[in-house]
Order: structure tokens, then sequence, then C-alpha cells
């Protein structure tokens, strides 16, 4: 996973070749509506202007895609967006196109207005996009950022207090945590140290406050590209105090850092609301059921790269 | 409006308020998917902290995990 950043000049690099194709080389049609899409398209469009002050009279449009509702719309309203685009030479424009989901609803419904033709702009492009722009400054990879035209870059989150460390030989020594599953509590320390050397693949970290440990994630790689969280288990008496997100918030970082395109679990039925993990982007894997005599296991995976089968096809090894 | 109207906004806040947004319904902050993630959950879209903190409640209670191996079994 690749974080890259885009200082002022290097947008503004970005934007002045986009304004010559645009406005001065006779290959294109220079744009007579923009349509920008939320804010961040908006503050494009607002860099733009900065630059090149013959853009001041372009009509200008507010879009915005509604991820809860699924739909277009537009500050202005649609009767005003459809008089204003029809016959226009169009340019839309998005700050960073990630799935392509958002600009290619936005072409569709610009499109519907009769324009006479659309140019769309990204700053930014993930390559498993869904649409590929007329124009685009960055292309990145699709477990890649960018940030740019930003006072304040957002740091990595992954936990209020407390330490994240990985599992160490001396921690075979420490007392077990239990976390109400006999099953897994069982699997005490010294288990886990075994484990970790004898598989390369995998990683164990653990939470660790005032002294004792609280909590532990073990995941492991897989050669499909997927991570597998094999046990996050968390302390009867730590419950409540956040260990748990911040164990899974790692693990799923570590998996966009090893390029991976989903994540997979085990979740113990018996025990966990299913409306936990379905309700949050988890899907059941068909078919993967295990059972023993008292529990029974669901394969669950969540991706985190958008189409990641359109991603690995890309791939050509 | 027309682009140059822009220039009466002088702030990215002042901006803000001229397109619709897509808030997080649990924090109420715009979702940007690079700056607070946008992850899918039963309440809708929400950003990673409040989707960190959904999944975080019920982790504590109920662990993920298989039954395995101990060591000499």
């Amino acid at each position: 996973m690749h974080t890259y950043f885009l200082g002022k000049e290097q947008v503004r690099g970005y934007l002045l070749d986009l304004f010559d194709r645009l406005l001065r080389s006779l290959r294109y049609r220079p744009p007579t509506v923009a349509v920008s899409i939320g804010p961040s398209g908006l503050e494009l469009v607002n860099e733009m202007l900065h630059l090149e002050p013959a853009l001041a009279e372009l009509e200008l449009l507010r879009g915005n895609y509604d991820k809860h509702t699924k739909t277009v719309d537009f500050m202005e309203g649609v009767e005003e967006v459809e008089k204003s685009t029809k016959g226009a030479h169009v340019l839309i424009v998005d700050s960073a196109i990630h799935s392509g989901s958002t600009m290619r609803k936005m072409y569709e419904k610009v499109e519907s207005f009769g324009p006479e033709s659309i140019s769309t702009y990204g700053l930014v492009l993930k390559r498993s996009s869904k649409l590929i722009p007329s124009f685009f400054g960055l292309l990145i990879e699709p477990h890649d950022r960018a940030y740019f035209l930003l006072d304040r870059i957002p740091n990595m989150r992954v936990m209020r207090s407390g330490c994240l460390r990985p599992l160490e030989e001396k921690d075979v020594s420490a007392d077990p945590i239990d976390c109400g599953v006999e099953s897994i509590s069982k699997f005490d320390w010294a288990d886990l140290w075994y484990e970790l050397q004898l598989d390369g693949k995998r990683h164990t970290y653990v939470y660790e406050a005032n002294g004792r440990l609280m909590g532990y994630v073990s995941f492991k790689l897989m050669p499909d590209g997927s991570l597998l969280i094999d046990v996050l288990a968390v302390d009867r008496n730590a419950k409540g105090q956040g260990v748990g997100l911040n164990l899974l918030r790692w693990a799923e970082t570590c998996g966009r850092t090893f390029d991976c395109r989903r994540i997979m679990l085990w979740a113990i039925v018996e025990e966990i609301p299913m409306r936990m993990y379905v309700g949050n982007d988890y899907q059941f894997v068909p078919g993967k059921e295990m059972k023993f005599v008292d529990e029974s296991y669901m394969l669950m995976m969540k991706d985190i790269v958008y189409d990641p089968y359109y991603a690995d096809l890309l791939k050509i090894e | 409006m027309k682009v140059g109207d822009l220039r009466e906004f002088k702030t990215a806040a002042e901006r803000l308020k001229l397109v619709k947004t897509c808030r997080c319904p649990s924090c109420n902050i715009v979702l940007q998917e690079s700056i607070t993630g946008c992850r899918s959950t039963h309440k809708g879209y929400v950003c990673s902290d409040c989707y960190y903190d959904m999944m975080g409640e019920a982790l504590d209670s109920y662990p993920i995990g298989v039954s395995r191996m101990h060591r000499g079994a």
C-alpha cells in the first residue's frame, strides 16, 4: 500500500496541462459547462479557477452522489441542469476516482440530458476503476491512497491508548486470558508462540495495558490473496475498553498494507450476533461451515478493495 | 452559478455549504473516502471510526476463532 501526497504545485501542474489541452488545443473541445462531484470536486474546480481565469464564465453545476439513496442529484435541481447541459460541452470533475461508480452514475445522468459532448476528469484514478475518465493525473493501485489540497492530512487511527505489539517470547509466561469461549481460552500464550515459530506467514499481535495482556489477534496471509483472521480474543475483564476494535482495525490495516483482496474469518454461530458481521459488510461464504460437538463455525469474508476479481485480472503474472 | 462566483466563498468551510454532502449518521462528519473512510453497515454508510466502534462492542464479547490443536494434543 502506497500513500501519495500531491502538493499545491503538483496539483497545479496537472491542472495547467489540462487547461492547455482543453482550452488551447485544436484536438479537444473547450467545455461550456462544468459539473463538480461532491465537496472534493468543487474544491478542485475552485483550484482550477485560480489558475485559469477564463474558466470563470463557465456554468457550474454542483452534483452529488448520495450513497445512502444511490441517486445522483444537483444543487441546481434537475430541470435547471437539463436546460444547462442540453447541447453543451460538459466537463465532469471529481478529485479522486476510486471504484468509478460515482463518476459513472454522474456521467449516465448528464448523458441523459442530451449534451453535445461529455469529458471527464479525475486528479487521481485507481487502476481498478470501472470508469476511465477522459483525462486523469495520477494513476494509483487499488490499495493506494492519495492526499491533496488538504490543510490537515488524516493519521491512521488504530487505538486510543494502550500498547499494541507483536507477540514476543517473554509473553509465554504471561497470565492467559479468558475470553469466555473455552475452546479459544485454553489456547495459551505458549501455544500462540509455538504456532508463530512454525508458520512464517502468520502474524500475532497482543494488546497490553497496565502491565497485562488483555487480548490478541492472530492472522495469516493466504495464497489466494486474502487475510485470514484466525483468532481475535479479548479477556472478559477487559470488555468495553475498545480492545477488540483496536485489534480488528490493526488486522484490517495490515490486510491493506499486504495488498490483500479480502478479509476472512470464522464466526462462532452460537455466540455471535449475526447481524454484527452481516450488517457490517461481511458475507457468508456458501458451503463453508464447520460443526463440532457444541460449536458451529461459519466462514465469512469482506472485500477490502473495489471489485477484487477485476483487480486480480489486471495482475498479469 | 458561474465558476467565477466561487471567488465570493473564500474558505473551504464556506464552499462546503454550496454542495450536498453525505454524512455519517453516527457522528455527522462529511464522508470522504480517503479522509474519513466510508464503510457500508446496517445503519447505512458510516465513517471508519464509527464503523470500528460498532464492531468493537460486539468483538469484546464474541471472539473470532476456530478450535485448534493444543500443544502435545
